[in-house]
């Protein structure tokens, strides 16, 4: 009986809760348009590449191109080296983490400050850029190869498996990093305190209080890697020497053989893994609580004992002193003619129109959908904390999942669905623009739904009760106490439309190019100059980009 | 001005929440310019009432009138109800100025009109010279003088004030009420007041009204909800009281209440209840009294400042009584036997079982 009368008031709350829905008609139709273009934009591209993998076109439901897929070893050495690729740059990046972290949050010296600005640099480079450097120094014609080849006869070269693991630790350093440092930032430091103060020693203390408190960061820091090392296509592609890997060899299969349902297949078992983490993420990495426990402001972690101290200023100085070697390589490689070989000052590796035309594009096209990801982003954040709309969690859930959908996934279901009628999208710059966007809203989401939760319903009660009705409320209050959230969302779906390459690689029409891409083509023709040249533009744009909003959050006082 | 009555009339309002009845069958009518406070324990339902005036609830059933026009249908931009908000809801990226402003530009009043009427409601919260200061820049009195002048500029028909006074502290939460009233005087403001703390509607207020899990258990004046609980709720919720569990006896025309351990002289009544009935004795109404006709002895001392509470045991009944402490120092000590004189005329309440 009490099932009964709680399926009764549910049913009742839903038909309240519709008719609320229904009160403020434009909300409802925004949030159904909305719904439409979440389905249609991260949903369906990703379901195509399922159905497409069991070859659902011509000849129906088959099982063909798995059967390819297994009986090759190629295909199978494409899954174990991404996945060793990834396991192994992820153990890298999380103990160059912990180890940075633990300098980072224990002083505020120039040291750690500068640590921590290098530890961060790679964010405003596109990913692939280590790649470059890394060739730029080991590669056949590299520095240290020629110094080592003349010096010592060894022959030695960077590309291969090693290559690509060592520029994903670079890459994605700085997602992993911030994770960390965060969480161990958030620990009450009094819990330190009391272990030492119960006698142990500070190793003791790390390895038994301060790590398992940081658990539940390190481990969201790690599967975040992962899932970035797994979609990683950049750099197979241009260091991994011929080595298979499952991204790259997706595209090399729809570039190269115009075989998208073998493609597709690859794409099923990049994504697999990928789900499967942000499934865990979502409901079982829920914060544990434990390093939430703090409070006491003031009060800061113990310094160091000297011992633990030299560790860990050895490796985090011997990471640093590498990331910028990297960046000055790139630099280096963009103002001299060859380098290594004929380092006379040059600017001819910038007299590049079609560099020129592509950075253009990129940033005109980046821009655009940073826009709308934010945007979309803030009026999905305000639906979705204030309306009770039916099936929101469900929504919420599958926006959040198109950050997690590997790029190149995301680039071959765009082909397979917006190629052909009713859409013929292909080629267009609208494409592309859509795919940043809609891969990106996510991020544009959560920050208004984290600000939403700051901002007290009351602000919108007050607004109405002053005789405003729920749309001048939304334009009036809630849009300017969303800003900080509009320009997070904007800012990283900039960043990182401007460097992404995995999805749009498969949309660029012939004529269209893209910086990213573009800069890609070059590395992989191996012609450091003008990619360094380009790269470096990059870079300042980005760079440019974060100064402003550094700039913007003093003058207007808003945190972002 | 001509005072309308029952200018705002709330009549069976009902509001459930799943299985809570956080408004029950509640009636009340108010008057233009009065000021009425609704007091009762921690989710008793008077913030879900007050946000049924404002249109932030919808009731259940039951219906509102204000100045006789039916308003319950109306969504809180359309009520001619201003609402005061506990956290004071301003916003934080408007000026002061910005925020008073707003409500006017919605009714499109002019310019020049806006001005002068932000004028006046700064002043009338004594806010002069802060227009371009931000929230976040003013204390949480001038805070809330913002949140009130931004309802005042739109001359609501009734204010709601939801505990407006319970972030601030002390001695300003004493300013602000007296402010509340001064302006409540000056500008004629029908005023409903929410608050946990019974002194201060008892001191604001024109009339109380107490509520208990969502219905009303009284509506008066605050001296008479002090010295005429109506029920032993009341009673025990609005300051401290002697319930005494009773009956009244008449012997040679001599009235008397009987407790089981003591009993003492009333007063003649004019209606005698049969039952047996509650006495209700405020502690500061038992005289400490060597005439008196009742003896006890002090069991415990409170030492409160202005006063002093004993607890007097009677033939085994716990009595408190309270003795202003007019001549500075305390005249009694635990275990002293001391006389006492109880009032001839307590208030009796005649009741099922409501406590
Ligand atoms: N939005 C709501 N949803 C469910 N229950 C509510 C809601 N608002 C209030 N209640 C419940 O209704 C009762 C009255 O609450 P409220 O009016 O806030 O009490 P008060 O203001 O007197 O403390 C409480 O039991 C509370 O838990
Ligand atoms: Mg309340």
């Amino acid at each position: 009986m009490s099932t009964e009368t709680t399926k009764q008031s549910r049913t009742a709350r839903l038909v309240s809760d519709l008719r609320q829905f229904w009160s403020e008609p434009w909300f409802a139709i925004l949030t159904m348009v909305l719904a439409g273009a979440i389905l249609l934009f991260i949903v369906v591209p990703v379901f195509a590449v399922l159905l497409k993998s069991f070859g659902m076109n011509e000849n129906g439901f088959t099982l063909d191109y798995y059967q390819e897929f297994f009986s090759r070893t190629y295909y199978f050495d494409a899954i174990i080296n991404s996945l060793s690729a990834s396991i192994l740059s992820t153990i890298i990046v999380v103990f160059l983490s912990v180890s940075i972290s633990l300098y980072v949050t224990r002083s505020s010296s120039f040291v750690s400050k500068f640590y921590r600005g290098a530890a961060l640099l790679p964010l405003v480079a596109p990913p692939f850029i280590f790649s470059l450097s890394l060739i730029i120094l080991f590669g056949r014609n590299g520095v240290i190869t020629n110094i080592m080849n003349h010096a010592i006869g060894v022959e030695f070269s960077i590309y291969g498996f090693w290559g690509v693991v060592i520029s994903q630790v670079l890459g994605y350093f700085p997602i992993g990093y911030m994770l960390v440092e965060s969480t161990m930032r958030n620990m009450s430091p009094s819990l330190e305190h009391a272990s030492s103060d119960l006698g142990a020693s500070q190793w003791k203390t790390l390895r038994k209080i301060t790590l398992p408190l940081s658990q539940s960061g390190i481990t969201k820091a790690g599967l975040l890697v992962f899932v970035m090392a797994l979609a990683d296509f950049s750099n197979p592609l241009i260091i991994g020497g011929g080595k298979p890997f499952l991204a790259s060899e997706a595209y090399l299969l729809v570039v190269g053989q115009q075989n998208l349902e073998q493609a597709a297949v690859l794409g099923v078992f990049l994504i697999i893994p990928s789900l499967i983490i942000f499934i865990f993420q979502t409901y079982f990495l829920k914060d544990s609580g434990l390093e939430t426990i703090s409070g006491e402001s003031g009060a800061s972690n113990a310094p160091l004992s000297r011992k633990v101290k030299s560790t860990v200023m050895t490796i985090n100085t011997i990471f640093v002193a590498f990331i910028i070697l990297m960046f000055v390589m790139v630099i280096l490689g963009a103002f001299v003619k060859i380098i290594g070989i004929n380092n006379t000052f040059t600017l001819e590796h910038f007299k590049n129109r079609n560099g020129w035309d592509s950075l253009y594009t990129s940033v005109f096209v980046s821009f655009i959908a940073a826009i709308l990801a934010a945007t979309i982003g803030m009026l999905q954040g305000y639906l979705f904390a204030r309306k009770p709309i039916p099936g929101k969690k469900v929504l919420e859930f599958l926006t959040l999942f198109g950050l997690a959908v590997p790029g190149t996934v995301m680039g071959i279901g765009y082909v397979l669905i917006f190629n052909g009628p009713p859409f013929f999208l292909t080629g267009t710059v609208l494409l592309i623009v859509l795919n940043m966007t809609f891969r990106k809203i996510g991020v544009g989401l959560e920050a208004s739904i984290s600000k939403m939760h700051q901002i007290d319903s009351s602000m919108e009660e007050a607004s109405s009760d002053l005789g405003s009705g729920p749309y001048r409320t939304f334009g009036k209050i809630i849009v300017p106490l969303l800003s900080p959230a509009f320009i997070a969302g904007f800012v990283y779906t900039f960043m990182t439309a401007m460097v992404s390459i995995s999805s749009v690689i498969f949309l660029i029409a012939p004529g269209t190019n893209l910086a990213a891409v573009y800069i890609l083509n070059l590395a992989e023709q191996a012609r450091v100059g003008m990619a360094s040249a380009m790269s470096f533009i990059l870079i300042v744009i980005v760079l440019s980009c974060m100064g402003l909003l550094k700039y913007i959050e003093k003058k207007t006082g808003v945190s972002i | 001005m001509s005072e309308q009555e029952n200018f705002l009339q709330l009549s069976h309002l009902y509001k459930f929440f799943d299985h809570v009845k956080a408004v029950n069958d509640i009636s009340i009518n108010i008057n233009q310019g009065e000021l009425v406070s609704f007091i009762g324990p921690s989710g008793c339902g008077k913030t879900t009432l007050l946000r049924i005036v404002g249109g932030f609830h919808q009731q259940d059933q039951g219906a509102i009138t204000l100045d006789q026009q039916k308003i319950d249908h109306l969504p809180p931009e359309d009520r001619p109800t201003g609402m005061v908000f506990q956290n004071y809801a301003l916003f934080p990226h408007m000026s002061v100025y910005k925020n008073v402003e707003y409500g006017l530009k919605i009714e499109k009043v002019n310019k020049q009109e806006r001005e002068q009427r932000i004028k006046e409601a700064l002043s009338q919260v004594q806010l002069e010279g802060y227009e371009d200061r931000k929230p976040s820049e003013l204390s949480g009195g001038q805070q809330q003088r913002v949140a009130i002048a931004r309802c005042l500029v739109l001359k609501p028909k009734v204010l709601l004030l939801d505990e407006p006074l319970s972030n601030l502290d002390a001695n300003l939460r004493m300013i602000m009420r007296e402010e509340i009233r001064r302006l409540k005087e000056e500008l004629n403001l029908t005023i409903i007041f929410v608050t946990h703390d019974q002194e201060e509607a008892l001191s604001i207020s024109d009339r109380v009204i107490v509520l208990n899990n969502g219905t009303v258990q009284q509506l008066d004046r605050p001296d008479k909800i002090y010295n005429t609980p109506s029920n032993e709720f009341v009673a025990n919720f609005v300051g401290h009281a002697n319930i005494l569990n009773g009956e009244l006896t008449e012997i040679d025309g001599n009235l008397s209440f009987h407790t089981d351990s003591f009993s003492f002289k009333v007063e003649p009544q004019t209606e005698i209840p049969t039952e047996k009935v509650k006495a209700v004795i405020r502690p500061e109404r038992i005289k400490i009294d060597s005439e008196g006709e009742l003896t006890g002895t002090i069991t415990r001392i409170v030492y409160n400042g202005n006063f002093t509470r004993y607890f007097v045991d009677i033939h085994g009944a716990d009595i408190m009584v309270d003795d202003f402490n007019a001549h500075g120092l305390d005249e009694y000590n635990r275990h002293d036997r001391i006389h006492l004189s109880f009032p001839k005329n307590p208030h009796f309440i005649v009741e099922g079982d409501e406590a």
